[in-house]
């Protein structure tokens, strides 16, 4: 048998994955995400459970073929395809690099597994999630955590270099390259992601794949159908030397080499014990119904306190920071917005069915065009945290786009066609008078009527002020948010969103036929 | 490029235009009865294609030639405001664009840069305006205007509210500014058309809307005035300006205004939406000011059909 090319094999498929599915967060332009979004993410394991869930399509049964995948061969998914898992892989890697550890892979030795914790946080995340509380995948997903981790410390780079780059030729007159906005930075939506990556490296330095065989939902669900697996990683008694090299090369830490016993359920699949082998011991064995050793051991409690209990704290660290300009001749207004719902994305069709499936990857807000899309910390309250919502201040939902819809993994913003999405009102316009330039300066402004794509807010003249002051229509809103965005009034702005908890259909503004003038040929000067 | 160079060209230019510009007029008027082709202050026309009648129309001004020098660098604002496509005339009609930056070119222009600082999303906006590929097909270069790194921190000294702002680099730099606003209805100052549509060459546009947006207005031009206005009246958005509804709003009027001066072109543009330019605040505060002419009666004016 030839099984350690497995290992290569691996390593070219994972690498794969790894750089498509990473471009589909910092590919600038967004073409790539519109066009390979739905091949990639089939394979992607959460994405695809959720949407299947909604949709019970075809299109997302990709966790269905892993998990068929596991039960004939165990945790292809884990190495291959798992952009997680690969980072993981990296980063243990880069530490053996940097301890200038020679041969990285023979420092690995056989653990007892934390079962009772895994299996646990599996149970729990999938009892939170029928109860519509996605809480639990939004923290611990694979691909949402790396979807994070790429949108928040990758892709700035990329914007960086890709800006350095314009500058660079624009010195030469070259306008060729287009630059785009960096992110704002918010130190509030790096908390987790930092706080992720912090634990991951630690634990990875060390542990290799702990977090994959501990943590990880996706990979206890698939390291429990994989007790079971069809075909398991046998040694062969005969053969074997005894020399251990599979037991310091398993980044898993699931053989016992002494014991010539693989724990199936913890195996990633990543081949490195079939490449370390020197007398070919190793090979898929069929498993004919032989009982496989169980090694359960101990839960350590207060273990998994800590890890509750430093979540919660985290959470309970987090304050809101709001940046105020100020300006010195205009009088600042005083009334704050009174807003009562978070708003969703068009397609989203509620913030119920939005929170209920968002895992919070993100892909939608490294898609948005104008930003509006932003992460959100407790504006959903806490089954919503890290989940994406419009956020009129740094955009507004351009009136002809349909870009979230189309690049959501989860079915968390449903596919919606752009005269549908026209007429989809995901919050309502609220106008607050005392607040707005003309009622408190009695000069034009009108940037709200200027930007909103229905005229559900239109300027009307005020005979008294004799201005043009807004009057709003809120049937034809679709609450897009332009006019908020717009507003130029400080600190509090005077014409905002309040999102629709349940979307509504907006009416379509009314056309009345134009009367054209008579032509003629002269001019009116 | 010479940034340093043109701020400083543009401080102290920007001194002088007031003056200039004033007595300017008056000379250009002596020496219209002499010349036949410096002849008109204003050159009004019907009956076209955008680009034919622009051929026609500045030729009664003295032809392209007289605007852009031999390598000299030109900058062309069009208003692309919108994420819209052409027939909703909520921007700059794209056959026109594509017609001045040839011609900018033919007259021997180094460089033809446009922009916009949009107020949609910007690549969507330069792309379905038709604007994008009208420019680069006449080999003129798009430049981004969304971006604050591109604009520059200057004082004005004339300004009443507004005495300060950030301008893009290219109207400092470039040697031509042509203005190429679109004729629009506009909720709150009524009329979109040239002076309005430097809102598109600054940075802090909130900071206009929020302190006396009429009077910002005005008070911009006594920094820089363009070149050359011509003010795009192929097809008009007649309600619901500046962004408009539907094709329902626009009117096809096959018209064209084009004139050096640009408080002469917005005060007849305006009659064009049958607005009395003294009825518009910040055409009356830029007359007030003699930035220009809003009196079309004390102008000579050349009336074309084709």
């Amino acid at each position: 048998m030839t099984l350690n090319k497995f290992r290569r094999l691996r390593i070219v498929i994972s690498a794969a994955f790894f750089v498509l599915t990473s471009l589909l967060f910092i590919e600038l332009s967004g073409n790539y995400v519109r066009t390979f979004s739905d091949s990639i993410l089939f394979f992607q394991f959460i994405p695809s459970l959720v949407s299947f869930i909604h949709t019970t399509s075809i299109a997302a049964t990709g966790f269905i073929v892993f998990m068929i995948v596991a039960l004939l061969f165990g945790r292809i998914y884990c190495s291959s395809i798992c952009p997680l898992g690969f980072t993981i892989d990296l980063i243990n890697r880069a530490a053996y690099k940097l301890a200038r550890i020679k041969k990285p892979n023979r420092l690995f030795s056989y653990k007892k597994p934390w079962n009772k914790l895994r299996y646990s946080i599996l149970i729990v995340a999938t009892l939170l999630f029928a109860g519509g509380l996605s809480i639990g995948i939004v923290l611990l997903d694979p691909f949402g955590n790396f979807g994070r981790l790429v949108t928040k410390f990758a892709r700035p780079i990329f914007v960086a270099l890709n800006n350095l780059a314009v500058i660079t030729l624009e010195q030469f007159d070259n306008f060729n390259l287009t630059p785009y906005a960096s992110d704002v930075f918010d130190i509030q939506f790096f908390i987790y992601p930092l706080l992720f990556l912090g634990l991951l490296v630690i634990i990875s330095y060390k542990r290799g794949r702990f977090y994959c065989n501990t943590v990880c939902p996706v990979g206890a669900l698939l390291g429990w159908l994989s007790n079971y697996s069809f075909y398991k990683i046998a040694v062969d008694d005969n053969s074997c030397i005894e020399c251990g090299l599979c037991e310091k090369s398993c980044k898993a830490e699931c053989i016992n080499a002494s014991d010539k016993y693989v724990d199936m359920s913890r195996c990633v699949s990543c081949f490195n014990c079939f490449d370390s082998c020197n007398s070919n011991s190793l090979y898929f064995e069929r498993r004919y119904g032989k009982k496989v050793m169980s090694k359960a051991t101990e839960t350590n409690t207060s273990r998994r306190n800590f890890f509750a209990s430093t979540g919660l704290m985290t959470l309970a660290l987090f304050r809101k920071i709001r940046a105020q300009n100020k300006v010195l001749v205009y009088t600042e207004n005083t009334i704050p917005e009174n807003r009562e719902s978070p708003i969703s994305p068009p397609g989203s069709l509620s913030v119920d069915h939005f929170v209920t499936n968002c895992t919070a990857c993100t892909l939608c807000v490294s898609a948005c065009p104008t930003k509006v899309l932003q992460p959100s910390i407790f504006e959903y309250g806490i089954e919503g945290l890290l989940m994406p919502h419009m956020n009129n201040r740094a955009g507004y939902c351009n009136y002809e786009c349909t870009v979230c819809s189309e690049v959501c993994p989860n079915e968390a913003i449903l596919p919606i066609e752009l005269e549908a999405k026209k007429s989809t009102q995901i919050g309502r316009v609220e106008f607050v008078k005392d607040n707005c330039v003309v009622f408190t300066q009695k000069t034009e402004c009108g940037a709200c009527a200027e930007h909103c794509p229905t005229k559900a807010v239109r300027m009307v003249l005020d005979p008294e002020l004799n201005l043009r002051v807004p009057i709003t229509d809120n049937k034809i809103c679709v609450g897009c948010g332009a006019c908020e965005y717009a507003c130029p009034t400080i600190p509090y702005k005077a014409i905002y969103i309040k999102g629709n908890i349940v979307h509504q259909i907006a009416e379509k503004p009314v056309e009345e036929e134009l009367q054209m003038p008579e032509e003629t040929d002269d001019f009116p000067f | 490029m010479k940034r340093r160079e043109f701020i400083k060209k543009t401080a102290v230019g920007s001194m002088a235009v007031p003056l200039l510009t004033h007595f300017g007029s008056i000379n250009i008027n002596a020496a219209s009865k002499t010349t036949q082709q410096e002849k008109f202050d204003l050159v009004a026309i019907k009956g076209g294609e955008p680009d034919t009648m622009f051929n026609r129309a500045i030729q009664d001004l003295g032809g392209m030639g007289k605007f852009v020098k031999q390598n000299q660098t030109v900058v062309v604002k069009p208003n692309i405001g919108w994420d819209v496509p052409p027939e909703r005339a909520a921007n700059t009609n794209p056959k026109l664009v594509g017609e001045i930056v040839k011609q900018c070119f033919d007259a021997g222009a180094k460089e033809v840069y446009i922009f916009d600082h949009t107020c949609d999303e910007w690549k969507r906006a330069y792309k379905n305006s038709g604007i994008e590929k009208a420019v680069e097909d006449a080999g003129g270069t798009m430049v981004p205007g969304n971006f604050e790194r591109y604009y520059q921190d200057v004082t004005l000294s004339r300004g009443k509210r507004l005495t300060a702002s950030k301008i893009h680099e290219l109207i400092l730099e470039s040697d031509v500014f042509i203005n190429v606003p679109v004729l629009k209805h506009h909720g709150s100052t009524q009329v979109s058309l040239g002076m309005k549509n430097n809102m598109g060459i600054i940075w802090d546009r909130g900071y206009w809307h929020r302190s006396d947006l009429h009077q910002c207005i005005a008070d911009f031009a006594t920094f820089r005035k363009p070149e050359l206005t011509v003010i795009d009246c192929y097809n008009a958005l007649k309600r619901n300006g500046p962004r408009g509804v539907s094709t329902a709003d626009v009117i096809n009027m096959k018209a064209q205004i084009i004139s050096q001066d640009i408080v002469a072109a917005d005060a007849a543009a305006a009659k064009m939406l049958n607005r009395e330019p003294t009825n518009i605040g910040h055409i009356r505060i830029a007359g007030e000011l003699k930035l220009g002419e809003y009196d079309l009666t004390k102008l000579s004016i050349s009336r074309l059909n084709l």
